[in-house]
C-alpha cells in the first residue's frame, strides 16, 4: 500500500472530523444544545480530496464517509436521540471523568475470524461468536464508528460489527450507515456476488441516499472487476 | 431545549457550536489520544467559559479558542507520557510494524507529528492544518515570526524524514 506524501496527509487532516456523535456527547456534559455543522459548512467531499484517496488506495468511504456526507445525513436523527435518551450510566467508574459515556474501551488489537459467507449473506442471524470485542457499552454510533474504522484493513471484522449492530439495533437510525459499510466489507471479502446484490437492493430502497455516488462507484467496480 | 442548568454559559455556548469541530481537531493533531479527545475538548470548553470575560477580542475567537486548546494539549501530553505506552493506542512496537499498514493517514500523520519536537508540532499544526497565517501563530505561541517559519521548515524536514523512514515516499 502506498501511502500519500506529508502535504496529502495534511490535505486530508483539514478534512478530518469527529466520529458520530462525539462532540454531541461532550455537548451533553456540558449540557449545551449541539448540531453538528449544517448541510451548507459541509458540502460532499471534493473531488481533489476523493482522488487523494483513490491514489493512497484507501476506502473512500474510511477517509470522506462520515467525516463529511454522513454527518450531514444522520446527525440530526443521532442528535435526537442522544438527546431524547437519558445519560448512559457510567460502564465503569475509571477515573470518574465528566464525560464517561463517551469513554470506549481500547480495542485489543486480536484477529476476528472470519464469519461464513452464508452468515454474511443473511444479516439477521448473528454470528457463531459474537464479536466480544464489542461490549454493550458501545453505543449506536459507536458501533459503526467502528465498523467504518475497521473496513479499510479489516473489512471481516467491519462485516462483523455490522451484524452485530443489526441485531442489536434492528431499528436504529444508523441504518442505512450500516449497509453501506456492510456491502463495501462484503465486497473487500471477495463476496462480490452478495455486495452487488445488496448494492442493488440499497438503489432501490434508498434512491434518494446521500450515500448513493457510494453504493453507485462500488457496484461500478464491481462491474468492471 | 429544556435540560440541567448549562455548564457554561450562552455565549460559550455559541462557542462550542461554531468552533467544537475546529478544536476537536486541533488537539488531535497537538497529540491528544483519540480517548482523550472528548475530555480535552470538554476543558477547553470549561477554561473558555471561565476565562470569557478576559477576552477582549483582540484575536478571533478561534484562534483565541486554539491559545487555550495548546495549554490544554500540553498537560494531556504531559499525562500521556505518565501513561505506560501499552495504553496507547497509536504505540507502536517493532512486532507490530505491519500495523502501519492498517492505520489510516490521520492516524499516519499523528503518529509522525508524535515524532518531532513540541514547539516544531504547534507551529506545524497550527499554520499547515489549521491554516492561521503565520503572524497569528506567532502571536500564539508569543515567539518571532521568522522563528515561527524556522520551526515550520525544521517540522517539515523532520515530519519528512520520519514519514521516509516509514516507508513512505516522500
Amino acid at each position: 500500500m502506498t501511502h500519500p506524501d506529508l502535504d496529502q496527509l495534511v490535505l486530508l487532516a483539514r478534512r478530518d472530523r469527529p466520529a458520530l456523535g462525539v462532540l454531541a456527547a461532550v455537548a451533553r456534559s456540558l449540557r449545551v444544545p449541539f448540531a453538528a455543522a449544517p448541510i451548507a459548512a459541509i458540502v460532499t467531499p471534493s473531488t481533489a480530496a476523493a482522488s487523494l484517496v483513490a491514489k493512497a488506495g484507501l476506502s473512500r468511504l474510511a477517509l470522506l464517509g462520515w467525516g463529511a456526507g454522513s454527518t450531514v445525513a444522520v446527525s440530526g436523527v443521532v442528535l435526537a436521540v442522544v438527546f431524547s435518551r437519558p445519560v448512559a450510566p457510567p460502564a465503569s467508574p475509571v477515573r470518574a471523568p465528566v464525560l464517561q459515556p463517551v469513554r470506549a474501551p481500547v480495542l485489543p488489537q486480536v484477529a476476528e475470524p472470519a464469519p461464513a459467507p452464508e452468515v454474511a449473506a443473511s444479516p439477521a442471524a448473528s454470528p457463531a461468536r459474537p464479536a466480544k470485542e464489542t461490549p454493550a457499552t458501545w453505543d449506536e454510533p459507536q458501533l459503526i464508528e467502528r465498523a467504518r474504522k475497521a473496513l479499510a484493513a479489516e473489512p471481516r471484522r467491519a462485516l462483523s460489527l455490522t451484524q452485530e449492530h443489526q441485531r442489536r439495533f434492528p431499528a436504529g437510525a444508523l441504518g442505512v450507515e450500516r449497509d453501506v459499510i456492510a456491502l463495501e466489507a462484503l465486497a473487500r471479502t471477495g463476496q462480490a456476488a452478495e455486495a452487488k446484490r445488496r448494492a442493488l437492493a440499497f438503489q432501490a430502497k434508498y434512491p434518494k441516499s446521500i450515500h448513493l455516488p457510494r453504493v453507485n462507484a462500488l457496484l461500478a467496480r464491481l462491474g468492471s472487476e | 431545549m429544556p435540560r440541567e442548568e448549562a455548564l457554561v454559559g450562552p455565549a460559550t455556548a455559541r462557542l462550542f457550536q461554531a468552533h467544537a469541530e475546529e478544536v476537536w481537531r486541533f488537539l488531535k493533531y497537538l497529540g491528544v489520544r483519540e480517548h482523550d479527545l472528548a475530555d480535552a475538548c470538554q476543558e477547553v470548553f470549561l477554561v473558555a467559559h471561565r476565562k470569557l470575560p478576559e477576552f477582549r477580542g483582540e484575536s478571533a475567537p478561534r484562534t483565541w479558542l486554539y491559545g487555550i486548546s495548546l495549554r490544554v494539549a500540553k498537560t494531556w501530553r504531559r499525562r500521556r507520557q505518565l501513561v505506560p505506552l501499552g495504553e496507547d493506542d497509536r504505540a507502536v512496537g517493532p512486532q507490530q510494524e505491519h500495523e502501519r499498514e492498517r492505520r489510516d493517514t490521520h492516524e499516519l500523520l499523528c503518529w509522525a507529528l508524535d515524532r518531532i519536537s513540541e514547539t516544531q508540532r504547534e507551529v506545524f499544526v497550527l499554520h499547515e492544518i489549521e491554516e492561521l497565517p503565520m503572524a497569528e501563530v506567532a502571536a500564539r505561541l508569543e515567539c518571532g515570526v521568522f522563528t515561527a517559519y524556522s520551526r515550520l521548515r525544521l517540522a517539515r524536514r523532520a515530519l519528512k524524514r520520519v514519514l521516509a523512514e516509514k516507508g513512505v515516499k516522500r
